[in-house]
């Protein structure tokens, strides 16, 4: 990596052991993307935020203005209907069946631009 | 004293002499931004740019132009072959490269942001009254380019979200330093300690110096310590460093490699203009990943989106990415009853897990299988139903979730998680038209992975742009080197459009080679490229646009502002009359954008 490149993690790492996989096993949706309402990065499968049901971010849009649902910890407001929040996943499916939310959006890792 | 004669080849430049001298008694030069230890930067007329660089030692850095028959470059030769290469066929002359003075020097009059090259009776003031926000990661409040002529600092505010919470935390989390902290801590003899934030320091191996210095130099350093200042040195800073400790995604992967989420991004958004108030406010974020579905129905950039729109003289500036070519971007049709392959090559050296989303209409309906490097089958995953394997102590080894009617714009997502333990190669990703009722469309994307990036074989370098850099009001920004006469596009910035077919960059600006302020060095520069470093040229550029309608008493909405920048943007390159999707509209133009809110304000 030179200056002419933009700064990128290139620490060394060591190669893990290989591992040859079996066949897919199809299951029924399951993690945060199963819900309807809820969008979360499709490539992520959140197995141990599930298991230990660990806050996270998300962004939530509701459809009335000021209405703040239950099991959501409300962080900033954005407008009068969207908002940034912790959720646990545990609630998310409540948050699916609640009719004056649109969506909820997970947060996901972000990396710098350079 | 006498004259000891040396065996040095006399007909060379007399500092390149001196080098060779220096050289021969033991005197080691030390390596610099752009040459190597025992190496030297120069100046070369060739007869022929391929023969000149095939030539042992010889790194040829940038071809200048056509110059009397011959091609004038730019290379770094080891000081040992300094000689041999001079005398070299083909090799005309050959000059030391001159001391570089920090190129911010080059990039502010590039983009005629200079306080001469502004139109007459110009109240920009450069940028005076507005608030230049930034979203980044260690900000050198102590270097002196972010300091008053008294010493006091133009950070209005930082908040630290991983700092330690506070009752009057911003929306609960982090630590917010006023400006009054902030001198308090200017005064002690290690401010960084007594502030209790502050920038990393330098480690060897790793880029020099911290990103947001540079960056927050760019749009609004005064020189008071380079001595170059920057596009707005006369704004008022604030700036966010994203949290790490309130990422729910775990993983050494994740603390490693990120810089806060999409959800504390929006936050950070937030607070800036909250700080700023009434005053103009722009703001700039260097953030991003690769994929998303690329068409601002994103909560985040909707929520960016509203923030603009809340109140005129606001805006967001978005570096674009800088993933061109990286190969992480596929795209085509699936033909009814058909099938296409998607080929995703990991790499040997991969050392960490592969993840992959691709975006299609909600009104089509895909088969998907996944096929291993050495050609197994591993099985289909319907629509609506996931796909794992799992490995023999229980954890995911391969994910694959093919989810119906995404909640933000009805579209169908795939997406597949490799863990690092598969096997590196080609994987196949089959894909069927079970129910087709438009093109068949997709657009795939892969992640960014700095140490071991997976690629497409069969990439499609545009729709490239960054994960949060497809709204429909932030104004986003490719990159292209300032320093050579074409002003060529940076190799590495990202193309458009967006997948909804918009417009985006809507502009590009220098970001190749920028020199710019160095962490814990008080007065040093150091050099970075990125769209990065592109975006706060831009940033710095709306604050002066707002300077200038706020001293004329124009109010801007985000659409005027947008306006300005894309109406006034300069081609040649790109070509005129159109948008190029990695230039953007043309290249930023200071004095024309400052020119049209005059023009909008009237005598």
């Amino acid at each position: 990596m030179t200056p002419d490149e933009p700064d990128r993690d290139a620490s060394d790492r060591h190669a893990p052991n290989r591992e040859a996989p079996g066949p897919l096993e199809v299951e029924p949706p399951s993690g945060p993307g199963r819900y309807r309402k809820v969008r979360a990065r499709a490539s992520r499968p959140c197995d141990e935020e599930l298991a230990a049901d660990r806050p996270m971010t998300a962004v939530v849009e509701v459809t009335e203005p000021g209405y703040r649902p239950p099991g959501v910890l409300v962080r900033a407001a954005i407008t009068d209907t969207l908002f940034t929040a912790t959720v646990r996943p545990s609630a998310l499916a409540t948050l699916d069946e609640d009719p004056r939310i649109v969506s909820v959006e997970l947060g996901s890792p972000l990396d710098q631009s350079e | 004293m006498y004259l000891e004669s040396a065996d040095i080849y006399p007909g060379m430049d007399p500092r390149l002499q001196r080098a060779v001298d220096r050289r021969r008694r033991g005197m080691r030069t030390l390596a610099t931004a752009s040459s190597d230890e025992d190496e030297i930067g120069v100046l070369v007329l060739v007869e022929d740019t391929d023969g000149f660089a095939a030539r042992g030692g010889v790194r040829l850095g940038a071809v200048i132009g056509e110059v009397d028959g011959g091609w004038l470059v730019t290379a770094r030769v080891p000081l040992g072959r300094i000689e041999a290469i001079r005398q070299a066929d083909g090799v005309r002359s050959m000059k030391a490269a001159q001391t570089l003075r920090p190129m911010l020097d080059a990039t502010v009059p590039e983009i005629r942001a200079e306080p001469a090259a502004l139109p007459a009776g110009s109240l920009a003031a450069g940028g005076a009254g507005v608030l230049v926000g930034l979203i980044d990661s260690g900000a050198d409040f102590a270097h002196r380019n972010f300091l008053r002529p008294d010493g006091s600092t133009r950070l209005v505010a930082i908040w630290d979200q991983d700092g330690p919470s506070t009752p009057d935390s911003p929306f609960g989390f982090g630590k917010r330093y006023s400006a009054g902290d902030i001198d308090l801590a200017l005064s002690q003899t290690d401010p960084y300690n007594a502030l209790g934030y502050g920038p990393p320091s330098d480690v060897p191996g790793r880029p020099k110096g911290s990103h947001g210095t540079h960056v927050m130099d760019i749009a609004a350093g005064n020189g008071g310590g380079s001595g170059i200042p920057a596009v707005a040195p006369e704004a008022d800073i604030a700036f966010v460093e994203p949290a790490l400790s309130d990422i729910a995604w775990q993983g050494e992967e994740v603390v490693d490699s990120f810089f806060g989420d999409s959800v504390q991004q929006l936050e950070a958004a937030r607070f800036l203009f909250d700080v700023a108030g009434d005053r103009p406010c722009v703001v700039n974020i260097s953030l991003g990943t690769n994929g998303g579905p690329h068409d601002g129905s994103s909560l985040v950039e909707k929520g960016i989106d509203a923030l603009v729109s809340q109140q005129p003289n606001r805006a967001v500036v978005i570096a674009a990415s800088n993933s061109f070519a990286d190969g992480i971007h596929a795209a085509g049709g699936v033909p009814a009853g058909g099938s296409v392959d998607l080929s995703w090559s990991i790499p040997e050296t991969v050392d960490s897990q592969s993840e992959l989303e691709l975006w299609y209409a909600g009104s089509d309906r895909f088969g998907l299988e996944l096929i291993t490097p050495a050609g197994d089958n591993l099985g289909s995953v319907p629509l609506g139903s996931n796909g794992r394997v799992r490995a023999d102590d229980g954890t995911t080894l391969i994910l694959v979730s093919h989810r119906a009617a995404d909640p933000n714009n009805g579209d169908n997502v795939l997406g597949i998680f490799l863990e690092e333990r598969v096997p590196a190669g080609a994987w196949t990703i089959r894909l069927h038209g079970e129910h087709i009722e438009g093109d068949g469309g997709y657009h795939a994307w892969i992640e960014r992975n700095d140490r071991s990036q997976a690629s497409f074989a069969d990439a499609d370098d545009s729709h490239t742009l960054g994960s949060i850099s497809c709204g429909q009001l932030s104004v986003v920004v490719g990159s292209y080197d300032a320093h050579k006469p074409a002003k060529p596009l940076s190799f590495f910035s990202s193309a458009g459009p967006t997948r909804d077919g918009r417009e985006k960059p809507e502009i590009s600006a220098p970001g190749q080679a920028v020199f710019a302020a160095h962490s814990r060095t008080g007065t040093g520069v150091t050099r970075k490229s990125g769209t990065s470093m592109a975006a706060p040229a831009v940033t710095g550029v709306v604050a002066l646009i707002l300077a200038e309608a706020g001293a004329r008493g124009v109010a801007l909405d985000a659409a005027s502002l947008r306006r300005i920048v894309k109406d006034s943007a300069r081609s040649d390159p790109p070509p005129a009359g159109g948008w190029d999707n990695r230039y953007g509209f043309g290249r930023i133009d200071a004095a024309d954008a400052v020119r049209a809110v005059q023009k909008l304000a009237g005598p």
